[in-house]
């Protein structure tokens, strides 16, 4: 349903708080050539830590940014080329993380679900009306509440209230990103439960971003795990969990702190080192600084990556 | 509005306690009131605050502020506006040193206290995992990335050697292979110098992994009291039960999680009786109309619940 094909968005840093550097033209590489696919229906799993692109990534799908190179197929038209037209538009929404600056402060909830339903259907204000109503049921809201503002919703109903916006339109497909980071634990279950319904019940295919492992093991069918701009492995998610390919993705599954670890704190391997920044990368592979199994030619080549027959997508030189 | 209602709690020497709740559960201002750092309109109506012996409530300003940042520190929960964006990290570090440990600069010549100070605060730097203190002494806060400016915070805190070190949500905006250092130095802390640390965390995950005992806490009370390695296995509160639960796991394979319904109360208007009952399953009718006391159902496993 949507593949991307090599994508990369590069960001001009012409000046910086960064003295040491010279004042020539850099570019951040956010995203730095991304290729993956999702089927209908799939809900795949994008995660990564801060500044690995992942966000970036969801905003140059939508076309919210320009790409600076690179093919986004949706059903097999490529989207760059046609200049996002509006029935992508319709098809693709996005849930965005912060559900308190999402929403406009001086518009009435029922404003705020009109604009979308105005803007790609034509509708009697019944029927507008009854649509709103629809949608915030949908969503566990009261439809009574379609006069109050957000300010006087909680961050998970304003979410929801979110949700409802997005699915407004009859999309087909969900880019979420980080929908539940912002919220209270009790609510984030709440949350996530209500997007695994609605996307049973609707027929949805998700791209779910977040930076937290636990929550992407609970959502997705298939992961993808991001590092510096570049996606170091891709699998299902069974596979991603049992038999973690990259170094980095067996990094952060053993030491992300939960509550059925078999390890405390003391008795865990952790990964050393900051992450690099974006705009000068490390040589080689971007990972390599900070790497255990790190080899010669890791410092020098940036790895491929290599396609396992069962669907394992590993960058990395321990494998090629 | 009570944002802290009647709690007791003890932290012993050189023990890791977590304090875990949700947003508006009262626990920040429990880490606040610890360190008297509770302003107007806010105030503290009554209780005790052992240190040590002494009842920090019945202190004066002057002598609460030789223990503020001294015996006890405060790590704040957002890393990127707890330091003065205005002067560098060498410079913040060398004035909580000076302000703060008047007793060993002694009374050399200006020269060698200087040097004095800026060996202490590489020093410093290095014990809280800071690779290249000489330059980082060079930066400014908007230069460093949040972990960094943590581990900045704690070395702070670290830097007048306090017995108890009251970290709010320090890691909480940190990516997790930072986080996890961060935790890990914790540790350190407690394991070289023998620090009690109270860490208030909504992290379970995070508390399980770090402290020995942790402490619920709801609406401004603290609900259930129990040891780590008992949590799982001994869990009482229906709260609890339910933190628990709607925790994803890095195991799990559930279609959906168990989930709490209903919102986070408002501390301006908190539910009668017990303040859980309108969201607890197992709510009976005793709960709507009277609040539970806490009471010991197992050694050392404190529960404030009807069920009980």
């Amino acid at each position: 349903m949507l593949e991307v094909i090599d994508l990369r968005k590069y960001f001009d840093v012409r000046e910086s708080f960064f003295s040491i550097f010279p004042k020539d033209k850099k570019f951040l590489l956010a995203v730095d050539g991304v290729s993956f696919f999702i089927d209908t229906g799939e809900i795949c799993g994008l995660v990564g830590e801060s500044g690995c692109g992942k966000t970036t990534l969801g905003k140059t799908i939508l076309g919210l940014y320009k790409a600076t190179s690179g093919s986004i197929f949706y059903n097999g038209v490529n989207m760059i080329e046609k200049n996002f037209p509006r029935s992508f538009r319709k098809d693709i929404q996005m849930i965005f993380q912060d559900p308190f600056s999402s929403l406009n402060p001086a518009k009435t909830i029922k404003n705020i679900l009109a604009l979308p339903l105005d803007t790609h259907f034509t509708l009697d204000r019944k029927g507008k009306d009854e649509r709103i109503e629809y949608l915030l049921e949908m969503v566990g809201i009261n439809p009574d509440y379609k006069d109050r503002y957000p300010h006087e919703f909680s961050g998970g109903q304003s979410q929801r209230i979110g949700i409802a916006r997005a699915l407004s339109v009859e999309p087909k497909f969900i880019i979420a990103d980080e929908p539940i980071s912002k919220l209270d634990v009790s609510i984030q279950a709440q949350i996530l439960n209500l997007l695994i319904d609605l996307k049973e019940e609707l027929k949805l295919s998700m791209l779910f971003i977040s930076h937290d492992l636990r929550v992407v093991r609970h959502i997705s069918n298939k992961v993808i795990v991001m590092y510096l701009g570049n996606i170091v492995e891709t699998a299902e998610k069974k596979q991603l969990f049992d038999n973690p390919l990259h170094p980095y993705t067996q990094a952060l599954i053993s030491i992300v702190p939960h509550l059925y670890s078999k390890k405390r704190i003391e008795e865990k391997k952790l990964l050393e080192g900051e992450p690099p920044s974006p705009i000068i990368p490390p040589k080689g592979c971007k990972f390599h600084p900070r790497c255990p199994n790190c080899m010669n030619i890791c410092e020098k080549d940036p790895p491929i990556t290599k396609l396992f027959p069962d669907g394992h997508a590993v960058m990395c030189h321990l494998y090629s | 509005m009570k944002a802290v209602d009647s709690i007791n709690f003890e932290i012993y020497r050189g023990e890791i306690v977590g304090l875990v709740g949700e947003s508006g559960c009262g626990k920040t201002v429990t880490g606040l009131s610890i360190m008297r750092l509770i302003e107007f309109p806010g105030r503290i109506v009554e209780g005790s605050l052992l240190f040590n012996g002494k009842d920090l409530l019945k202190l004066d300003e002057d002598e609460i502020r030789k223990i503020r940042g001294k015996e006890i520190a405060l790590i704040f929960q957002d890393p990127t506006t707890a330091l003065n964006p205005t002067k560098t990290i060498g410079w913040q570090l060398k004035y909580i040193l000076k302000h703060n440990t008047m007793d060993y600069l002694g009374r050399g010549k200006n020269k060698s206290r200087k040097q004095f100070l800026h060996n202490k605060v590489v020093d410093l730097c290095k014990e809280v995992g800071i690779h290249t203190p000489t330059e980082i002494i060079n930066y400014y806060p908007h230069q460093l990335s949040g972990g960094m400016i943590q581990r900045v915070l704690i070395a702070l805190a670290l830097g007048c050697q306090p017995k108890l070190i009251i970290a709010d949500e320090p890691t909480t905006n940190l990516d997790v292979t930072i986080e996890t250092q961060i935790l890990r130095l914790f540790l350190d802390i407690r394991e070289k110098v023998g620090t009690s640390i109270l860490y208030i965390s909504h992290d379970l995950g995070v508390i399980s992994e770090l402290c020995e005992r942790v402490m619920v806490m709801y609406a401004g009370k603290i609900i259930e009291m129990v040891a780590i390695q008992d949590l799982l296995t001994t869990v009482k509160h229906p709260y609890t039960k339910g933190l628990i639960l709607s925790n994803p796991s890095i195991d799990s394979d559930l279609k959906k999680l168990p989930q709490i319904e209903g919102e986070v109360p408002d501390p301006t208007n908190y539910p009668s009786g017990c303040s859980f009952h309108p969201r607890c399953n197992y709510a009976i009718e005793i709960c709507k109309r009277f609040e539970p006391k806490m009471f010991e159902i197992d050694k050392d496993h404190f529960v404030s619940c009807h069920l009980y």
